[in-house]
């Protein structure tokens, strides 16, 4: 039988360590001259991957997931947790809607992602973090963060649906050899 | 009250440590006497995620730069091949410029004489040293044995004219239509005349009849046109002498003139004639 939270903890942590990659490979320009992106690959995963959960699970798997991320890749922890959290556990309210269509899945966690964005930016900018306006912010940094991230989605979602049927399967696989072994032993 | 299921207390324990521990490193990020933690910790975060992930970008980063390198090997070796034809083109450009300034310096040295600036539209390589082909003709003119100069000196005479070129005997023709007074300034102060008769291919130098026997010519002397006979102005530039013989029963000797150093190859010249011939 698979354990699907340690296998969802790997997942999640391939994950992280893709966004920091990226990060590297494609940094954001802070001279705002040419068009940035930053990737959310962790947090989407995050999404896709607790919204089965209950509420309690859901909240404490992303807020984990949260803390690791910002403990170990970045340095706002707390901001992490307390985003990953609330997220995690707001989407559960989609939780129909979500298992009954993949486009709506998409469309959620790539609203999800862009209020993160937004909250982000705003909180920055209240904070006096930012000075730059919504409109550059958008266009040199949002506006290809969105297209990338929202590609990103669609092979996260396909990865963790794959992933779901084989563990069905194996499931179902499992409980059929269960029986025979009991079925045996009630022979004997 | 609600109890917590086993996997909700174990992510609430994890949470409530990492927690104590990120407080912690923040406060002892704050001291100064616990740097040695906090270093520890961040070499820690540093050498076992942050570094590898590192790596890992510039390893890819390089390996595309690797394509970079080769369009660029690809531009420049381009650009190599480009070079060398801009260099021949520049030495080109820079030979005409050179013969252009001579033949506008010379211009200006023949006064009232009649000077018309051309450029070789055709040399054939059957003919190479016979004649060649300039880009003025009778409207511009050119009249048939007018003499023919590069800025170092005289190199033809006109042979026959068309409306807009003509057609230039080389002085190295072996078949020279006309002879050319030629006279030579002597030591003494007084000069010498003669005839430029043929080229002496054997020789590669034209061979010169001069009228006075007693003349003592030397080698290396100058030989120019006379004036005399012809259409075109004294004082032109033939050539050098290269050698002299002569023949006690002649009342002529020979001497042997070598022609003008860039007869093999010009690109312009100057047809020149008298006033008169207007």
């Amino acid at each position: 039988m698979i354990n699907k939270e340690r296998y969802s903890f790997i997942f999640l942590a391939i994950l992280a360590m893709l966004d920091q990659l990226i990060a590297s490979l494609f940094g954001v320009d802070f001279t705002y001259s040419s068009l940035s992106l930053v990737s959310h690959l962790c947090f989407c995963g995050c999404l896709l991957v607790v919204f089965h959960e209950r509420s309690l699970n859901r909240f404490l798997y992303a807020c984990l997931c949260g803390l690791c991320v910002g403990m170990f890749f970045t340095s706002d922890w707390l901001v992490k947790m307390l985003l990953f959290g609330l997220f995690g556990w707001a989407i559960g309210f989609f939780q129909e809607a979500m298992d009954q269509d993949h486009w709506v899945q998409f469309g959620i966690v790539f609203l999800m992602m862009f209020a993160n964005d937004l909250i982000c930016f705003f909180g920055a900018k209240i904070f006096g973090y930012l000075t730059m306006s919504f409109v550059k912010w958008f266009i040199h940094i949002e506006a290809l963060t969105l297209i990338f991230n929202g590609v990103v989605i669609f092979v996260l979602i396909y990865i963790i649906t794959v992933f779901m049927r084989y563990a069905t399967i194996k499931d179902i696989r499992f409980k059929r050899m269960e029986k025979l072994k009991m079925q045996n032993i009630r022979r004997k | 009250m609600r109890k917590f299921t086993r996997i909700q207390k174990r992510l609430l324990t994890t949470i409530v440590v990492l927690c104590i521990l990120a407080c912690a490193m923040f406060g002892l990020r704050q001291n100064s006497i616990t740097n040695i933690g906090y270093s520890a910790w961040t070499y820690l975060k540093y050498g076992l995620i942050q570094y590898p992930l590192s790596s890992i970008g510039n390893a890819v980063n390089d390996f595309a730069n690797l394509w970079h390198a080769y369009d660029d090997n690809e531009y420049l070796s381009k650009q190599l091949a480009e070079q060398k034809n801009y260099q021949t083109a520049y030495e080109d450009e820079r030979n005409k410029n050179k013969q252009l300034e001579g033949l506008l310096e010379m211009k200006g040295g023949f006064g009232d004489a009649k000077t018309i600036s051309v450029s070789v539209l055709e040399r054939s390589s059957d003919s190479w040293l016979q004649t060649v082909t300039i880009s003025a003709g009778k409207k511009q003119g050119v009249e048939k044995n007018m003499l023919v100069a590069t800025s170092d000196g005289a190199i033809g005479l006109v042979e026959s004219v068309q409306t807009m070129t003509s057609t230039v005997q080389l002085l190295t023709s072996q078949h020279l239509s006309n002879d050319i007074a030629i006279k030579m300034s002597l030591e003494d102060g007084t000069s010498v005349e003669g005839v430029l008769q043929s080229y002496d291919t054997e020789k590669k130098a034209y061979r010169v009849s001069l009228f006075d026997n007693d003349a003592i010519v030397t080698k290396g002397q100058k030989v120019a046109t006379s004036g005399k006979g012809g259409n075109y102005p004294s004082g032109i530039l033939i050539g050098e002498v290269k050698d002299v013989s002569l023949n006690d029963d002649s009342i002529i000797s020979t001497v042997y003139v070598s022609p003008v150093s860039n007869m093999k190859s010009f690109d312009y010249c100057l047809v020149i004639g008298k006033e008169e011939s207007k």
